[in-house]
C-alpha cells in the first residue's frame, strides 16, 4: 500500500531498527500522515549516501535527504499543511533560533555522554552520567516554560522529536544494559512526565500510534551485543 | 507544563523591561543589535558575513580572549560558546542557526542565503553540517599542543574532507561562482569562514591544502569568496592567525585550561 505524498513523489524511509536517528524521522512522517512506500525496491542505503555512510535515509521521488534533524526541518517544510498536523518548527523566528539550538546541544553532548556512558571504562562513565544530568536539567528548564505539554507546546514540535529518543533509548541502554539511572524523577519532575508520553508502548489511541519503539527487551539484547563488539575493540 | 516558574529567558536577561512585553512580541528588524564574538573565530566570521550580505549594521562586542564575559555568561548560560547574537534583549546562539535566523528576520534585505527548494535547502544544510563535523574539529592539533601523528592526521581529515567539498562545490555551483550560485550562500558561509584558518594551518604544518591541483573549483572559489565585499575584513589574514595561534598555546601551557 503506497499512499503518494502530497507532492505526489514516493517517500521511503530507509534505516535500521534499533536507531534513535531513524525513529524520529518515522515519527515526523507520522505525524504529518505520510505513508511510505514499503514496496518498492530502492539502491542500497550506500549507493545514495556515499559519503557519510549514515542512516537514516529518506528518499523522497528518488532524492535521497540525509542527516536527521536536517530531515526533520525538510520534512516540515514539504508537508507544511499536511493532515491539519501544526508545524513542527515554531513560526516565531527566535522560538525557531532556540528550538534549532537545543536540539544540536542535545545532539552533541550526548554523543560524547553516551559514548563514555556505554563504551568507556568505570571512572569515565560517571563524567559522562555528569553530562547527561546537564542536558536534562536544560531540558527540563525550557519545558517549564512551556504553555502546553511538550516542548512544541501544546503539541509535539521539533525539539520535541529531536528529544523523544531519551526516555526509551536511554532507559533501554541505561538501565537495561548497565543498570544505572539518569532519568530521575524526582530531579526532573517535568522531563518525567514529558517522558511518560514518549514510553507509551502500545501508544494511546489518542496519539495515534504515532510514536512507535521497537520491543524493550529486543533493544536492551541488541545493545548489550554491540557494547561487547565495540568494549573490545581498539576505539 | 504551568508557568509557575519564569521563562527561561528570563534568566538570561537582566533587563528592568517586564517580561511579558518581551515574552510574545516577535523581534523586529528594527530592534536593538549586538553580536558577542572575536575577531579570530571562524564561528563568529559566519553571522557577520550574514549581516554585511543582508548590508545589517550591529553592535560587535569582543570578547577578551581568556575571560568569559559576564554579558556571555548570561546570554548563553548552556554552551557559554561564542558567537551570540543579542536581538531587542534576546539571546541567539549556535553560529549556522544565527545565520538562519538572520535569514528570516531579514528576509526582504540582500539576496536570499538559503535557497527557497526545499530540497535544495536540505543538501544546503546537509553540507554545512559536514563542514561542522568533519573540518571544524581538525584545528584542535593547531592551537593546543598536539604531537605530529595528531596534526597528521587531522591533516589527513581535512584533505578528505575537502575533496569530498570540491565535488559538492561542483554539483551545487552548477558552473556559477558559489555553492549558491550567483551570490553567497549558505555552505559558503559555512565553509568560507573557516578559510582564515585554514590558511593558517598551511602555513603551520607546511601543506597545501588549497591545491588548485587537487580541488581547483574550491581553490579559485576560496580567492572569490575572500574578496567578495560580504566577506572583505573578516576573513583574518593566515600571519595573524598563526601569531594568535602561539599565544593561544602559550596560553593553555600556562594556565593548564580544561578543554571548551
Amino acid at each position: 500500500m503506497s499512499k503518494e505524498a502530497d507532492s505526489g513523489e514516493v517517500v521511503q524511509l530507509r534505516g535500521m531498527w534499533a536507531s534513535p536517528a531513524v525513529h524520529r524521522v518515522a515519527w515526523a512522517l507520522r505525524l504529518k500522515g505520510v505513508e511510505e512506500d514499503l514496496e518498492r525496491k530502492s539502491p542500497a542505503l550506500l549507493e545514495l549516501n556515499p559519503i557519510t555512510k549514515q542512516v537514516p535515509v529518506l528518499v523522497h521521488g528518488g532524492r535521497p535527504v540525509v542527516e536527521s534533524l536536517v530531515i526533520l526541518e525538510y520534512i516540515d517544510e514539504v508537508w507544511s499543511g499536511a493532515a491539519g498536523a501544526p508545524p513542527l518548527l515554531p513560526e516565531n523566528p527566535y522560538e525557531r533560533a532556540r528550538a534549532r539550538f537545543l536540539a544540536a546541544f542535545v545532539e552533541d553532548k550526548s554523543r560524547e555522554a553516551t559514548r563514555k556512558v556505554f563504551f568507556a571504562p568505570e571512572k569515565e562513565r560517571g563524567e559522562g552520567l555528569r553530562s547527561l544530568e546537564e542536558i536534562l536539567e536544560v531540558l527540563e528548564k525550557e519545558l517549564k516554560s512551556k504553555e502546553g505539554e511538550f516542548f512544541g507546546g501544546r503539541s509535539i514540535g521539533y525539539l520535541d522529536l529531536a528529544v523523544g529518543w531519551m526516555p526509551f533509548w536511554l532507559g533501554v541502554v541505561l538501565e537495561g544494559v548497565l543498570d544505572c539511572k539518569v532519568m530521575n524523577a524526582i530531579k526532573f519532575p517535568t522531563f518525567y512526565l514529558w517522558s511518560k508520553f514518549f514510553l507509551q508502548n502500545p501508544p494511546e489511541e489518542k496519539w495515534e500510534s504515532i510514536i512507535t519503539l521497537p520491543p524493550r527487551e529486543k533493544a536492551i539484547e541488541y545493545f548489550i551485543k554491540y557494547r561487547q563488539l565495540y568494549s573490545d575493540s581498539p576505539k | 507544563m504551568r508557568n509557575a516558574l519564569p521563562s527561561f529567558s528570563h534568566f538570561l536577561w537582566t533587563s528592568s523591561i517586564p517580561e511579558s512585553s518581551h515574552k510574545n512580541r516577535a523581534m523586529a528588524a528594527g530592534d536593538e543589535l549586538k553580536l558577542i564574538g572575536n575577531w579570530a573565530s571562524s564561528f563568529v566570521a559566519r553571522p557577520r558575513i550574514a549581516f554585511n550580505l543582508k548590508g545589517i549594521q550591529y553592535e560587535f562586542l569582543q570578547e577578551e580572549f581568556g575571560k568569559k564575559s559576564d554579558l556571555l555568561l548570561k546570554s548563553n548560560p548552556v554552551h557559554k560558546k561564542i558567537p551570540v547574537l543579542i536581538h531587542g534583549g534576546k539571546p541567539v546562539c549556535e553560529s549556522l542557526v544565527i545565520v538562519e535566523y538572520i535569514d528570516q528576520i531579514w528576509s526582504s534585505s540582500g539576496p536570499s542565503i538559503l535557497p527557497t527548494d526545499p530540497y535544495d535547502r536540505a543538501v544546503a544544510r546537509f553540507w554545512a553540517a559536514y563542514v561542522d563535523d568533519k573540518l571544524t574539529l581538525q584545528f584542535r592539533p593547531f592551537i593546543r599542543e598536539a604531537d605530529e601523528a595528531a596534526k597528521a592526521q587531522a591533516i589527513e581529515q581535512m584533505v578528505a574532507a575537502l575533496q569530498h567539498l570540491e565535488e559538492a562545490f561542483e554539483k551545487c555551483s552548477k558552473g556559477k561562482s558559489f555553492f549558491a550560485g550567483d551570490s553567497i550562500g549558505f555552505v559558503d558561509i559555512a565553509l568560507g569562514s573557516l578559510i582564515g584558518w585554514l590558511r593558517a594551518v598551511e602555513v603551520l604544518a607546511g601543506v597545501k591544502l588549497f591545491d588548485e591541483e587537487r580541488i581547483p573549483g574550491l581553490a579559485k572559489w576560496a580567492e572569490r569568496f575572500c574578496s567578495s565585499d560580504a566577506a572583505m575584513g573578516i576573513i583574518p589574514e593566515p600571519a595573524e592567525l598563526v601569531e594568535f595561534s602561539k599565544a593561544l598555546r602559550d596560553a593553555f601551557r600556562s594556565a593548564a585550561l580544561p578543554s571548551n
